[in-house]
């Protein structure tokens, strides 16, 4: 298991942190490392999963 | 490791990443119920000829702006496989969401190991990815190729895209994927079967 970096947030209020405009950053193509380890660890984690999904077919009576 | 690029395309290319793409297992009716299985995958590789698929976004292209056009290099479907971290391949485990136990005995520090690090068994491409990208370092593993509605990709394109691995590395892997898909395996006969009587 990757250690997590300690995310430096001393000397902010949570609301006036620094935020990622994820949405941005994908269009230039460019994310800064420091960004990404911790996407990085969640995204380690993930595998291939099953979802199965029932609906009840209801008919049109018109 | 790998040389990719984050830039988007505008069209699918080979060697592209994308994230939570979707495989129906089965659709059935039963008693007025539908059920639909689907795998999600978190993170797949297209493997199709780029030639193919940018002749595909050119026919769609042209057939809009000349509706006389015929469709003769449209795709219904893209080859893709699935990424797995590599962690994960190691212990057998890839695939436990499914309730599917895979080799967990890979001596990942002999002969075997090294082989598939070194992309030298037909089956598996090991993939090291530049430390920017959320992705870890991934293994695909060939044997587990599918195919995907080209339009249904096309859909989600812009915003499950990850990166695309870039020229050469690319072609490897597809090569590496036709090899794998065209070898032949020979049986291991015994003495008797090795006489075949005219």
């Amino acid at each position: 298991m990757r250690k997590r970096k300690q995310v430096e947030t001393t000397g902010y209020a949570a609301q006036e942190a620094p935020q990622t405009d994820a949405t941005e950053k994908e269009e230039e193509g460019i994310r800064d490392y420091k960004e990404v380890e911790p996407e990085k660890d969640k995204h380690a984690l993930l595998k291939p999963k099953r979802v199965i999904i029932r609906a009840i077919i209801t008919h049109d009576k018109s | 490791m790998i040389r990719v690029k984050v830039s988007k395309s505008n069209r699918i290319r080979q060697g592209d990443i994308y994230r939570n793409v979707e495989y129906i297992e089965y659709v059935k009716e039963e008693k007025g119920i539908l059920e639909i299985s689907k795998i999600i995958y978190p993170y797949i590789i297209v493997l199709t000829q780029d030639c193919d698929l940018e002749q595909d976004f050119k026919n769609r292209k042209e057939k809009r702006e000349k509706p006389e056009k015929t469709q003769d290099k449209y795709l219904f479907s893209v080859l893709v496989a699935p990424l797995f971290n590599i962690e994960h391949f190691k212990k057998g485990e890839h695939f436990s969401e499914l309730k599917i136990h895979m080799r967990d005995d890979i001596p990942w520090d002999r002969t075997e190991g090294n082989k598939i690090r070194k992309n030298e068994l037909p089956r598996y491409q090991y993939i090291k990815f530049p430390p920017e990208l959320e992705i870890v370092d991934s293994i695909i593993d060939f044997k587990h190729f599918f195919s995907i509605n080209i339009e249904n990709l096309n859909e989600i394109r812009r915003k499950n895209f990850i990166c695309s691995v870039s020229e050469l590395f690319r072609e490897e892997i597809s090569d590496r994927f036709a090899f794998y898909l065209s070898r032949i395996g020979l049986p291991e006969l015994k003495p008797k079967e090795k006489l075949v009587s005219l």
